[in-house]
């Protein structure tokens, strides 16, 4: 059954088409939401949280995007109200920086397995872009979908954050060579 | 772009019975009642079927009308030729005002139309009887044609009697 059949069928309350969606997108949304908390109760609750919102408000998929798109909307939001009322703080998903709304020319970046460490030192925003775009696939348009920003502050994000691992991955092995 | 697996390692991903705990969490959570409502007011659906509703009270009557008419048509001969007798005998009657009221011109007249007239009820009665014996559309043919008999006679009664004013005898 694809995707948008099962879409289709869970607006009508299909039971199996449910299962079919959770089947397909559990493993993608809780790895990308891993990536924001080690504590895997957390990421159960934000992974379980973001289907039974979908589930209810399927009516209002319109289709326009992929239901994992969505989903993956659905679970950020999920993660920002939690982060939101831990840190008492808007979210840090708000960049307060000014970007130059031209973009940089992208440098050449070569991802490293050892380098994932550096996520760590990242903003939930920051992160979000960068595993969005380079890890999942997802094209700025629908990045920006799905964090609520525009097209060119998710490719900007993606630059500065690309920069930034490069001169941090550089530092690092100079400290340690 | 960096492959998921160069970048996910086994920790990231759910393991199974984690899975289906989140899911059977899922599923309690889900509303049962979370079905597409089984009649979904629907405006233009409605005025179709308003006006499907019309149409088919429309022919119903006028196919009720036609076939009214068609098993008219279709009465037994046997009720047609009644009728026709008793309309028939009525315009009889209706043309001899002074039958019922005619007084006797002549002894022997006088109790010749008396005769006539008694032996008309007696045929009358007979014709109720008949009648009431059985209903308008299931005579036997016995009957029939015994009531056509009674018709006959009285329409010859009736004649005889005219006769018998309009010239004395």
């Amino acid at each position: 059954m694809p995707a948008d059949i099962s879409v289709i069928e869970a607006r009508k309350g299909n039971q199996r088409a449910f299962k079919k969606l959770y089947d397909d997108n559990v493993n993608l949304i809780y790895r990308f939401l891993y990536q924001f908390s080690r504590n895997p109760d957390q990421v159960q609750e934000w992974t379980q949280r973001a289907f039974i919102k979908a589930f209810e408000n399927i009516d209002r998929f319109e289709g326009n995007s992929k239901f994992s798109t969505w989903l993956i909307k659905i679970g950020l939001n999920e993660m920002k109200s939690d982060f939101a009322r831990i840190k008492d703080k808007k979210t840090v998903f708000l960049e307060d920086e000014n970007y130059d709304s031209a973009v940089s020319v992208e440098e050449e970046f070569e991802w490293k397995q050892d380098m994932k460490w550096l996520l760590e030192e990242l903003d939930e925003f920051k992160k979000a872009v960068f595993i969005l775009y380079e890890v999942e696939g997802y094209s700025h348009s629908e990045i920006g979908e799905m964090l609520n920003i525009s097209e060119s502050l998710s490719r900007t994000t993606l630059c500065r954050v690309k920069t930034r691992l490069k001169e941090k991955w550089i530092n690092s092995r100079g400290k340690y060579d | 772009m960096i492959k998921p697996e160069d970048f996910y390692s086994e920790k990231d991903y759910p393991r199974e019975g984690i899975k289906n705990r989140m899911w059977k969490d899922i599923k309690g959570a889900l509303p049962s009642g979370k079905r597409m409502p089984v009649v979904n007011f629907d405006s233009r659906s409605f005025a179709f079927g308003f006006g499907a509703a019309f149409a088919f009270i429309f022919i119903c009557v006028g196919a009720f009308t036609i076939f009214s008419k068609v098993v008219a048509k279709d009465e037994p001969v046997y009720v047609k030729v009644n009728n026709a007798y008793s309309k028939a005998i009525d315009e009889v009657e209706k043309s001899i005002p002074g039958l019922s009221t005619a007084s006797a011109k002549s002894y022997s007249l006088d109790e010749r139309l008396n005769a006539g007239r008694t032996k008309l009820k007696s045929i009358d009665a007979g014709i109720l009887e008949i009648k009431q014996d059985a209903g308008p559309a299931d005579f036997s043919p016995v009957k029939q044609s015994r009531l056509r008999e009674l018709y006959k006679m009285k329409l010859e009664i009736l004649t005889r009697m005219i006769d018998m004013e309009e010239n004395g005898l």
